[in-house]
């Protein structure tokens, strides 16, 4: 059982001590900020007010942040902290405070509005949908143990346990869905926000808020974003099942090789 | 073993643990939409952007740049990362930016000089209109609703020019000022003789923010002079703001680098800086309502 993670675990082990000490050293010396510097400075200096413009960084700094996630880093955009987000997120905060409500607030295409708020479902690349999709069709133990272990750390964003437990992390079968399923959601709240469906996301909400709750409660309430919500959750677990399928049976290709080696070894 | 489980219809085990995540998710999102709704409230009544600026002048004849070396200082020395800001404002009123505001940071410094940074009466009038064109302009973009002020030297004639003329204390909140060596009687050692600037000042006193509190520091060295600001003269301010602002504070600092361009490295004078500006408590309080709903 759950044989990738045991053949991982040390590599992992290995792994997290190097870098220990390498961002240790790094934390000594007086340049500790520099790459938070660096990242800030990416992620906020001076961001556009043109829609289309912050349309497209939202999207590419996203895209980044993913794709980081994948291979184990991580990008500006986090699931877990907000301390990235522009000033144009301030902006909105201001005219929504001042007019009492979220609908018509000037930037609809910043971070908070498009990436924290529909691309983050249960963590980076919107892995609740992956495990509700394991546990809608897959029939591997495996899967479905990992999935139901790491589900309230995913309630919450954090999606460590899966990532690593199915393994997603360089699991080339995921890559697709890991980067798609966010970003439809993401062009689907684009089209939502445009034609003034729901209000944006302003008000800022709790770190660990429930992935599917955060458009919800960052409108004040409004139904018509957390009705969005459920439908763009539905849509990403579509995306992720053909690719929770095809894993399984790679799986279990895999575990037959497995297990004809370790007869032939015995031989 | 394994063939058996494949056959099984697993997904029992998965739709049961589906049920419950949504029943989790129901459970959380009941609570806390009602304690979101009332943050927003509160929020909305408090109106606080987090972002309080110190925004600081530097004397005739320096340049934007003048605070390089003591950001530096106190970066190093109370380890915060206060980033750094320089404006310079040019002859035809254009503004050049120098330098960014980390977004995580509450508390930068901004530094406003000026391209004519010539001293005189005449002179300081027109860098106080200078100052205040910077000033709106960084209030549009940075959207702070209060600050810390800090001028060195003529730098402290700019902020009492700009506050008794172009402040508008219903827009914008300024919590503490400091200043340093700054010559309210130009180089008149005897108060009784007051200069035209001294007596404008005097006259329009009235128009200074009430809930101001302010510190002015001088330096002396054998009891009269920091070498060029007579004591006499820093001491003239509080025909201005005595009794006018919410309170106001003379310190008088002495020794070795309380000359008059020296004094802004004085360890003495960076710890007073530190704890009545950096650590001014007003800047920003994150559960007191805003003194400016009061106001309205």
């Amino acid at each position: 059982m759950l044989q990738r993670t045991g053949i991982s675990i040390k590599p992992i082990l290995i792994a997290i001590v190097i870098s220990v000490i390498i961002s240790d050293l790094v934390t000594v010396t007086f340049y500790s900020n520099l790459p938070e510097t660096i990242i800030t400075a990416l992620s906020s200096t001076n961001p556009s007010s043109k829609p289309i413009l912050s349309l497209l960084r939202t999207f590419g700094l996203g895209l980044y942040s993913i794709i980081m996630s994948f291979l184990g880093w991580s990008g500006p955009y986090s699931a877990t902290n907000f301390a990235y987000a522009d000033n144009s997120a301030a902006t909105n905060l201001q005219y929504a405070l001042n007019h009492h409500t979220a609908w018509g607030a000037p930037n609809l295409f910043n971070s908070s509005t498009l990436y924290h708020t529909f691309a983050t479902y249960g963590g980076q690349g919107a892995t609740l949908a992956l495990i509700i999709a394991i546990l809608w069709v897959s029939r591997d133990r495996d899967f479905i143990n990992v999935s139901r272990w790491s589900l309230i750390p995913s309630i919450f964003n954090v999606n460590s346990a899966l990532m690593s437990g199915i393994p997603v992390f360089f699991n080339v079968i995921f890559l697709i869905p890991f980067i798609l399923a966010p970003m439809v959601n993401m062009i689907l709240a684009v089209i939502a926000l445009q034609l003034h469906l729901m209000p944006p996301a302003v008000y800022s909400v709790p770190v660990g808020t429930p992935g599917p709750l955060i458009a919800f409660l960052g409108t004040n309430g409004s139904w018509q974003a957390l009705l969005f919500t459920i439908i763009s959750l539905f849509v990403s677990t579509i995306i992720y099942i053909p690719f929770v399928k095809i894993a399984e049976q790679v799986k279990l290709q895999d575990n037959l090789t497995l297990e004809k080696g370790g007869v032939s070894r015995e031989n | 073993m394994k063939t058996k489980f494949i056959k099984q219809p697993a997904s029992k085990k998965g739709f049961k643990t589906i049920i419950w995540l949504f029943i989790i998710l129901t459970i959380v999102a009941i609570p806390s939409y009602f304690s979101t709704k009332n943050d927003i409230k509160t929020l909305a009544g408090r109106y606080n952007s987090p972002l309080s600026p110190i925004i600081m002048i530097p004397g005739s004849s320096a340049s934007a740049t003048r605070f390089e070396d003591l950001v530096g200082t106190i970066n190093k020395k109370f380890d915060e990362h206060h980033s750094l800001l320089e404006l310079t404002v040019h002859k035809n009123d254009t503004i050049t930016y120098k330098g960014s505001i980390k977004n995580n940071d509450n508390r930068p410094f901004i530094v406003v000089g000026f391209e004519n940074n010539k001293d005189g009466y005449s002179n300081i009038k027109q860098q106080a209109r200078w100052f205040s064109i910077a000033f709106n302009d960084l209030m549009s973009r940075y959207k702070f609703n209060n600050f810390d002020g800090f001028g060195h030297s003529n730098g402290g004639l700019i902020w009492t020019y700009y506050l008794e003329h172009y402040f508008d204390s219903n827009d914008i909140n300024m919590n503490r000022m400091m200043t340093v060596g700054t010559p309210y009687n130009f180089e008149e050692r005897n108060q009784s003789k007051r200069t035209q600037m001294l007596s404008d000042f005097e006259k329009n006193k009235s128009k200074l923010p009430t809930d101001l509190t302010y510190y002015s520091i001088a330096g002396t060295k054998a009891y009269t002079d920091d070498g060029i600001v007579p004591i006499g003269s820093v001491e003239a301010g509080k025909y201005i703001f005595e009794g006018q602002i919410n309170h106001y504070t003379l310190i008088t600092l002495t020794g070795k680098n309380a000359q008059h361009s020296d004094m802004i490295d004085n360890p003495q004078f960076i710890s007073l800086f530190h704890q009545y500006i950096i650590n001014d408590k007003n800047a920003t309080p994150p559960n007191k309502t805003d003194r400016r709903s009061v106001n309205k």
